[in-house]
């Protein structure tokens, strides 16, 4: 007996632990290998390198090692986990000119792609070599970090350190991801177009000499993780500024510890209220209460709804999502009769649709990936049930696994996004798409791919605009005055001091038949968010 | 019936068995004696083929094999130390595990328990409880009698008072001797608190230090407590400790 | 009336998947005493290859999903010639378990033509064929009559095999104690491939059940294991009955939660801890009177 009881025992303290672990690694893992296999199919991919990742501890780490110049991956949010973190770990004694040498070597891709290009199952073993020896990686002054207080006019002369992350021929980027986590399998896609536009600036000659040197982090789409991230970029790596982060569960958190130091946060996601309340950060997408005011407003005027029912992911973005659709459908004499959160493994998909079913809902909204929402379109179609005015959702939705999916049940569902649609084929699109695709082919492109890259590129050319004398505060200055940038995509972004709220523009696509293959079509837009606040 | 010759077992560089002979005659009780550390229960796992060893084992003219899967097949079961019953399991089916390799199945399992019920009535009682709840002696009894139902020539009973009430050893060891007058089942005691075991027993070997020091008739150990105490307390030792003990 | 029916049949629906996955993880630890938590993952490989015979190659449907079990048997009997026969204590396989599920799911992502995406639509032949309960404004489809049926005969197969059958009751005797059940002569060689292949096979079948439910993806087989391993401590890891019931009243519990306090949002998801906790502490206080009675048993 006392042999089962210790044994007993065993298991009820690593159980939980390894439960946990079981869900966050294979994330990780896939995130990994999903790279890999991105970049063995970029035929036309510029530097068709590394794909190697390093797990330091299971859950947290595992960012995809890009080969290219300028981007060295840093996995694991602990100081101590990352074998491969970049910059201090590579060489401390690399001082500028070991950069420069670093720059040009990253020209030819080919003489390092060694590192961690072999197959599947061998991902893990790669990180530790890919972080020492992608030499992009190696730029950081980091132990004698320039003084901000140095002298800006003597500084624009000559360039060289002139604040935080910058050196002669550097600056030191942040970028936080979604690679793996409960949307990991598609997450990652959203800092790719970002990531791709950051990487094509330095393939084009850089920003006015400087090369970006890109740390990536991933948050598994959790705020505490993302943070710990951002903390570390900043306090341990020293980064210049964030650039591009399309995740709104670090988004969100980051904004306050952005201002508290005075960090820039360019294109930002956005999808968060509290994005908006930053000094410093400068969201270029549109917020989910923006979403859900437009889908409210075309919902009620153009099919009648009255009796919406709303289920959502539980976080304060999705909560954030039901006021505000109830706010506007109040507007014109509908009401959200009620609302109810999903997780991926309870019955709550199938309760809802009962819930609708019985309740004689018109409308059914969503905030939820289109894992959750495909689930809710099967459970419907078990119970033969369909609202009358299909499904609707938050850019969460707009991706093309939603209608691959969903397939012909979810036909006529609406989804929000904050970009001009990809069947919309816009030049500005065409030419959006061909800087993505030149390095990442098989991208789905989706709000946060548009956004990104708007970000990334709102990003390099304010930098460029500031000249040799990089600081943070001339770089905030300029993003506060932007005026009218043309993105391409739609909606051009403005900002001026306190007013951060650039795009309040949503495009709505609804999922048609074409063919024998279910996508978006773009349906109404663009609709400007005549009720958001205005900061 | 059984015969050892040569029986040699190491750990690693240390050898704690240096090549002893056994001879146990069918339907004969013997006892295996001697102090901690002599080599009894290594001397029983390697008949049993739990534990690797050299010299040569033969039952009934026929070498033994060396996987203890494969010994208990052709007609030698050990019973080891620490009441091994199978915990999660009930009294039956742990019964149902004795006759194993006797190809059983639940069809007539009955009849086959019915001789085991017969000397152990507790186990009847509770044969569908979780052998893991059953009381130290309950358990003995569960493993002698699943060993038992493998139809043995000869049981190897390690240790079987270890732990137990005396009177439940005395219950245990007469309806061994029992059983034995029936069945002819041979029999192997090892025991370190020898007097019990050497009631029952013809014969006895007493084991020290890896080597047999007497074998012969168990009456004359039980009878001559001199020879008994020098073989645990060491030659020199022995008279004075005892005339203390008296 | 109405909304009573829809908890029950919404209940027992969610209690049917819990106790699927449960099942599978009750049966490899008490053969083996490996925790696999890996059990309700596992399978999606198999499931994927299911998936492409049927979707890409055009199989039949049976065949494609027999193909994809038997290729779940066969990766179970490799993983016990090549990885537990190798390690010495189940808390080492336990681990290799999870070792095995990463690396499984890592495979989904690598075969190209499988799109790198992790998740693809597998449709039963039984798909959008629905039959309405009466009195109830509610239907089952006929993917989800099909658990149900494949739970009971889960539920009956396992419970047969591991009390009436001879190699049943031998994986049981090599899980409870290995060397006593060589001395009843089971050859643990020929055991042990047995469990692994069943094991791994029953998650394989598993996926097949789940996917036109849920999806055929990562995310959603591999959710429920929490949920799975909650009600396995239910049955203490060890009995089938209450291991089913366990998942029952879970999933009772979350949908009567959902349907009759929909404004108490947080309480749905309280319950598997609320559980866990209360059967930890009445387990944690049985296994210590059942130790103090063995101390005193010998005396």
């Amino acid at each position: 007996m006392a042999y089962l009881g210790s044994r007993r025992l065993f298991v009820l303290l690593t159980a939980g632990a390894l439960a946990s672990a079981a869900c966050g690694g294979s994330a990780a893992q896939r995130a990994a290998l999903k790279v890999q296999s991105q970049n063995q199919a970029g035929t036309n991919a510029a530097a068709p390198g590394g794909g190697g990742y390093s797990g330091g501890d299971a859950g947290a780490s595992a960012a995809p090692a890009e080969a290219g110049a300028a981007t060295s991956d840093v996995a694991g949010s602990s100081p101590g986990a990352g074998a491969s973190s970049s910059g201090s770990a590579a060489s401390p004694a690399a001082g500028s000119n070991s950069a420069a040498k670093s720059s040009s070597a990253a020209a030819q891709p080919a003489t390092r792609s060694a590192a961690g290009s072999s197959g599947g199952s061998g991902a893990q073993s790669s990180g530790a070599g890919a972080g020492k020896v992608l030499p992009g990686g190696s730029s950081g002054p980091t132990p004698g970090a320039p003084t901000p207080g140095g002298p800006p006019g003597a500084g624009s002369a000559v360039g060289g350190a002139t604040d935080v992350g910058v050196t002669a021929n550097s600056i030191k980027v942040g970028h936080i991801g979604i690679y793996s986590g409960p949307v990991g399998s598609f997450g990652d896609d959203l800092s790719y177009a970002g990531r791709a536009k950051l990487q094509e600036i330095n393939d084009s000659g850089g920003i006015n000499g400087r090369k970006l040197d890109v740390l990536v982090r991933d948050d598994a789409w959790d705020g505490t993780k993302g943070m710990n991230a951002a903390r570390d970029l900043v306090e341990r790596e020293h980064i210049f500024a964030f650039c591009c982060i399309m995740s709104v569960n670090t988004s969100d958190p980051l904004t306050p510890y952005a201002d508290e130091h005075k960090i820039p946060h360019i294109g930002a996601d956005g999808w968060g209220e509290p994005q908006y309340k930053g000094a410093w950060t400068f969201p270029v997408s549109a917020s989910a209460v923006t979403e859900a005011h437009m889908l409210a407003k075309y919902q009620a005027e153009k099919q009648g709804a009255k009796r919406v029912a709303i289920i959502y992911i539980n976080n304060p973005t999705g909560r954030a999502y039901v006021k505000a659709y109830e706010e506007v459908i109040k507007k014109f004499n509908g009401e959200v009769v009620f609302s109810q959160p999903a997780t991926f493994d309870d019955p709550g998909t199938t309760t809802f649709i009962a819930q609708a079913r019985t309740q004689n809902i018109d409308t059914i909204s969503t905030y939820l990936d289109p894992g959750i929402f495909t689930r809710l379109v099967r459970e419907a179609a078990a119970q033969n049930y369909k609202p009358k005015n299909a499904f609707s959702g938050a850019a969460g939705l707009y991706f093309q696994v939603t209608p691959n999916f969903t397939g012909p049940n979810g036909e006529g569902t609406i989804a929000a996004t904050h970009w001009v649609t990809n069947d919309m084929d816009t030049p500005g699109y065409r030419a959006y798409k061909a800087v993505v695709e030149k390095y990442y082919p098989k991208i789905d492109h989706s709000t946060w791919t548009k956004g990104g890259f708007v970000g990334a590129s709102i990003f390099g050319n304010a930098l460029k605009s500031l000249g040799l004398e990089v600081t943070r505060q001339r770089l905030k200055d300029t993003v506060d005055t932007l005026s009218n940038f043309e993105t391409g995509l739609g909606p051009n972004i403005s900002f001026s001091p306190g007013h951060h709220r650039a795009n309040k523009t949503i495009y709505l696509a609804q999922i048609q038949r074409s063919g024998d293959k279910f996508e978006f079509k773009y349906i109404a837009g663009p609709l400007v968010d005549e009720y958001a606040e205005t900061n | 019936m059984l015969t050892a010759r040569g029986l040699t077992v190491a750990y690693g560089p240390v050898k704690v068995l240096h090549g002893i002979d056994l001879d146990i005659a069918s339907g004969e009780i013997v006892a295996l004696i001697g102090p901690n550390g002599a080599g009894k229960t290594s001397t029983l796992n390697a008949i049993a083929g739990l534990l690797p060893h050299q010299g040569e084992v033969t039952l009934d003219g026929e070498a033994l094999p060396t996987a203890a899967e494969e010994v208990v097949r052709k007609g030698l079961a050990l019973v080891p130390q620490g009441r091994r019953v199978f915990p999660t399991m009930s009294v039956e089916e742990n019964l149902l595990m004795g006759a194993y390799s006797k190809g059983a199945r639940w069809k007539g399992s009955d009849e086959r328990f019915a001789p085991i019920y017969e000397i152990f009535p507790r186990l009847k009682e509770r044969r569908r409880q979780e052998a893991g709840r059953l009381s130290g002696g309950e358990q003995q009894m569960l493993v002698i009698g699943r060993a038992l139902l493998s139809q043995p020539k000869i049981v190897l009973i390690d240790e079987l008072s270890l732990g137990l009430a005396p009177k439940m050893v005395l219950t245990l060891l007469e309806t061994i001797q029992r059983f034995n007058a029936e069945q002819g089942t041979a029999c192997l005691l090892v025991e370190q608190a020898a007097t019990a075991a050497l009631k029952i027993a013809s014969s006895a070997y007493l084991l020290q230090r890896g080597e047999v020091v007497y074998h012969g008739p168990a009456a004359r150990l039980r009878d001559d407590v001199d020879v008994l105490h020098s073989a645990y307390l060491g030659q020199g030792t022995a008279r004075r400790e005892s005339a203390i003990r008296r | 009336m109405t909304k009573l029916i829809q908890t029950l049949i919404i209940g027992l629906e969610y209690g049917c998947v819990y106790s699927l996955i449960a099942m599978g993880m009750v049966l490899v630890y008490r053969t083996t005493g490996v925790l696999n938590i890996a059990h309700g993952g596992i399978g999606v490989l198999a499931g994927f290859i299911a998936w492409d015979l049927n979707t890409l190659r055009g199989w039949p449907y049976f065949p494609a999903i027999g193909a994809g079990i038997l290729v779940a048997v066969a990766a179970g009997l490799l993983f016990e010639r090549f990885i537990v026969r190798r390690l010495a204590a189940p808390a080492l396989a336990t681990v290799a378990t999870l070792a095995l599920f990463l690396l499984l799911q890592g495979l989904v992502f690598v075969v190209p033509w499988w799109g790198n995406t992790w998740g693809q639509v597998f449709n039963s032949p039984f798909a959008n064929k629905q039959v309405a309960i009466p009195g109830a404004d509610y239907s089952v489809s006929w993917d989800q009559l099909i658990l149900f049926g494949n739970v009971l005969l889960f539920f009956a197969g396992l419970y047969f095999i591991l009390r009436r059958t001879r190699v049943g009751l031998a994986m049981r005797a090599v899980s409870d104690d290995p060397t006593a059940a060589r001395l009843m002569g089971i050859r643990q060689k020929l055991v042990a491939p047995v469990v692994w292949g069943l094991a791994f096979g029953l998650s394989g079948l598993t996926t097949m059940l789940l996917a036109p439910i849920l999806l055929l993806d990562n995310t959603s087989l591999t959710a429920f294991t929490l949920k799975a391993l909650t009600v396995t401590f239910v049955g203490g890891l060890i009995s089938l009955p209450l291991t089913v019931l366990g998942a029952i009243t879970l999933s009772m519990l979350e949908v009567s939660t959902q349907l009759y306090l929909p404004n108490v949002k947080g309480l749905s998801d309280a319950w598997p801890f609320l559980i866990l906790i209360v059967v930890l502490v009445a387990r944690f206080a049985r296994g210590t009177k059942a130790l103090e009675d063995t101390a005193v048993a010998p005396a």
